[in-house]
């Protein structure tokens, strides 16, 4: 309201407050996009040098199964980390937001994995899933069931990374949830009590569509961040491991050309790709929004 | 159709008891108003009769079947909520259809029930828009339809009015009375505000502090408050109350204060006599005071002198603020002559009308004593 007569002064102040994030926006955000994209069309002669080479960084990505594998694993990733990992954090949400006894002693619990450092994590994990020694396996031999080879085994590789991404991201998603349920207000499953619902139906016809604008955010991120998975596979799976080509995700891919082959152009081209699917996923569930969220 | 009955309810959150040994038989059809000032109990207990809130203690009766245990949706009541509570992602119609479809009845029949409802409430051109592309009115008119479709045997109403502006509010108030009539069904409605519960009421339970302070139709509670809170709670502007000492003379009795002086009517000097207090509080309704100035009879007692501070023109009849010493006299005039502040005023009452409380615990020391008329 301030800014309706605003004068020159105003507007001067206005710009000046938001130039810090513009200005991080454009600095490590949006100069890097248009480098990157810049540097998808070259090809990289060392020393900093790079000649402009037009598609031929795509074509050779299209033809490149090592690129449509890191897709397949990728979208793979996403869809059981997100479809596992929303519904996870909404269940945990919804029964943390009961009255429980120890709910704080809970919530801070299912929140340390956020605030923990992804490497010393990947690392815990990693002893977890240790075929010979690991927590896991010992556990299981105790009911008889013998060795999984977690990490190397191509078919289990990726399912133990889904578990260590869904186990890091509910914590997160839970504390946004847990706001989103916070803010509905009581009087409307009072209502529903009235109108006759049983719990299931006052998750489906309250819970559900009132905390569906917080459940649509944590999608969308939760897709990005799945889109993006990096650092569980770094960490857990090692370049020689047999398992690596079904877990390598497209950014794994991008590190391994640009930093262990020194492809810069190419990792570039790859990045590219990923941004595409990226607004293409994105494009589509604002589309399908529209069926499911609704906004009070 | 059923009569509720709620026998020494009590709540208590821990160890503070919200509503005490509250006992009261609501009868079949009856519009039953629960009145007082905030934070007096009147929700906890229709929340309580909802199965929204457990009860601590006593029973609870719905058409004769105890239903403590019993959870809301089978009480066989409706709920009209404060801030209607209307599902804000669901059509007009799909908030009224809802419980219906809970209940799995066939769609036919949901669409009678709700063209019903909607046509009585004139909801019809309403039911595609959601509760935010409502009026106010419009929204509590949904939330009264939400009830209405279930045809429960009784009708729990939490300040349903309250949310609406003062015109709003005295139309939606008449509606209300008029769907009574027309359902005949148990009504139970709260509200903070006398002149609802005037307006609406069979009886009003007047509440305070979690304990009924007394029960009646709306001229009981009038004429006859059982204390000085009801006394003081029911009419609109509300009752003067003075301080006064009883004096004997000449075997008359005189209540007086510094700047009143009042001879009590012979039926109610024998009461106050034979109660035997010396101080007591006098009350007074503003429309039991009149201008010594307009009266024909020669033969009238002044019972105040004094200036008037405040002229309030309400159209049929004039308020006035009256200063008579330490008092301030509210007093209601007929129109037609006009007051300004500064005139100085002789007051009469019509002591026939008079009520008399014991100082030390409010209760009206005339209640159920005086033999017809008074
Ligand atoms: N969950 C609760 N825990 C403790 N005390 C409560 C709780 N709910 C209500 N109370 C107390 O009970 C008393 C009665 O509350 P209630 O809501 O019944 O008042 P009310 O008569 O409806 O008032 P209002 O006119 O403001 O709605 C209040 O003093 C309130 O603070
Ligand atoms: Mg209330």
């Amino acid at each position: 309201m301030i800014f309706v007569n605003a004068g020159k002064k105003d507007w001067a102040f206005a710009y000046a407050m938001v130039a810090p994030t513009v200005l991080g926006v454009l600095i490590l955000n949006i100069y890097p996009l248009f480098k990157s994209c810049y540097l998808s069309f070259t090809e990289s002669k060392g020393f900093g040098i790079y000649k402009w080479t037009g598609l031929d960084n795509y074509v050779r990505l299209m033809e490149d199964p090592e690129v449509w594998q890191a897709v397949v694993n990728t979208l793979a990733y996403t869809v059981l980390s997100v479809v596992i990992g929303v519904f996870l954090s909404l269940v945990v949400a919804v029964l943390l937001n009961e009255k429980i006894r120890g709910r704080g002693l809970y919530r801070t619990i299912y929140f340390l994995p956020v605030v923990s450092a992804p490497a010393a994590v990947a690392m815990v994990w990693r002893w977890l899933y240790n075929a010979d020694a690991g927590l896991i396996n010992y556990l299981l031999s105790m009911f008889g069931i013998g060795a999984i080879h977690w990490l190397t085994d191509p078919r289990m590789a990726m399912i133990s990374i889904v578990i260590v991404g869904v186990w890091t991201m509910v914590g997160y998603n839970m504390v946004l949830l847990l706001a989103g349920l916070q803010e509905i207000p009581k009087t409307f499953y009072e209502a529903a009590e009235m109108d006759g619902a049983g719990p299931v139906q006052k998750f489906l016809h309250v819970t559900l569509p009132m905390i569906s604008p917080t459940l649509f955010f944590v999608v969308v991120t939760s897709v990005i961040g799945g889109l993006q998975v990096f650092d569980f596979i770094f960490m857990m799976i090692e370049p020689s491991n047999t398992a690596m080509a079904s877990t390598q995700s497209l950014v794994y891919l991008f590190y391994k050309q640009s930093f262990l082959m020194g492809d810069r152009s190419y990792g570039a081209a790859i990045v590219m790709l990923l941004l595409v699917i990226t607004l293409i996923i994105t494009a589509i569930q604002m589309k399908l929004q529209k069926r499911w969220v609704y906004y009070e | 159709m059923a009569e509720v009955k709620l026998s020494h309810i009590k709540k208590s959150y821990g160890d503070v008891e919200i509503v005490k040994d509250f006992d009261l038989d609501i009868r079949d059809k009856e519009f039953m108003v629960f009145v007082g000032p905030s934070g007096c109990g009147k929700s906890t207990t229709l929340r309580m009769i909802a199965g929204l809130e457990d009860i601590t203690g006593g029973d609870l009766l719905i058409g004769g079947r105890r239903v403590n245990n019993v959870s809301p949706k089978d009480r066989d009541i409706a709920m009209v909520f404060q801030n209607y509570a209307l599902y804000p992602h669901m059509t007009v119609y799909e908030n009224m259809a809802f419980s219906l479809k809970l209940r799995h009845l066939a769609k036919g029949e949901i669409q009678k029930k709700v063209g019903e409802a909607a046509r009585v409430l004139q909801l019809e051109s309403l039911l595609g828009r959601k509760p935010k592309e409502l009026s106010g009115g419009q929204r509590q008119r949904v939330a009264m339809g939400r009830a209405l479709v279930r045809n429960p045997s009784v009708f729990l109403l939490d300040e349903p009015l309250s949310n609406l502006d003062a015109k709003l509010r005295v139309s939606m108030r008449t509606e209300i009375a008029r769907l009574h009539q027309r359902l005949q069904t148990t009504m139970i409605y709260v509200t903070h505000d006398q002149t609802e519960a005037m307006t609406l009421g069979d009886r009003i339970v007047v509440m305070n502090d979690g304990i009924i302070q007394q029960c009646g139709t709306p001229m009981e509670l009038y004429q006859h408050p059982v204390n000085q809170f009801v006394a003081g709670f029911i009419g609109n502007p509300p009752m003067n109350f003075f301080s006064v000492e009883l004096m004997e003379n000449e075997g008359r009795l005189f209540a007086s204060s510094e700047s009143i002086l009042i001879e009590v009517p012979q039926q109610q000097a024998d009461i106050l006599r034979a109660a035997g207090e010396k101080e007591i509080v006098f009350g007074i309704r503003p429309e039991a005071i009149h201008d010594a100035a307009m009266l024909l009879s020669e033969n009238i007692d002044i019972a105040a002198r004094g200036t008037v501070e405040v002229v309030e023109l309400l159209g049929a009849e004039t308020l006035l603020h009256v200063r008579c010493g330490r008092e301030l006299i509210v007093a209601s005039m007929p129109s037609g002559k006009s007051y300004h502040p500064g005139d100085t005023i002789e007051l009469v009452f019509t002591t026939d009308r008079m009520h008399a409380f014991r100082k030390a615990d409010g209760r009206s020391l005339l209640y159920g004593k005086l033999g017809g008329a008074a």
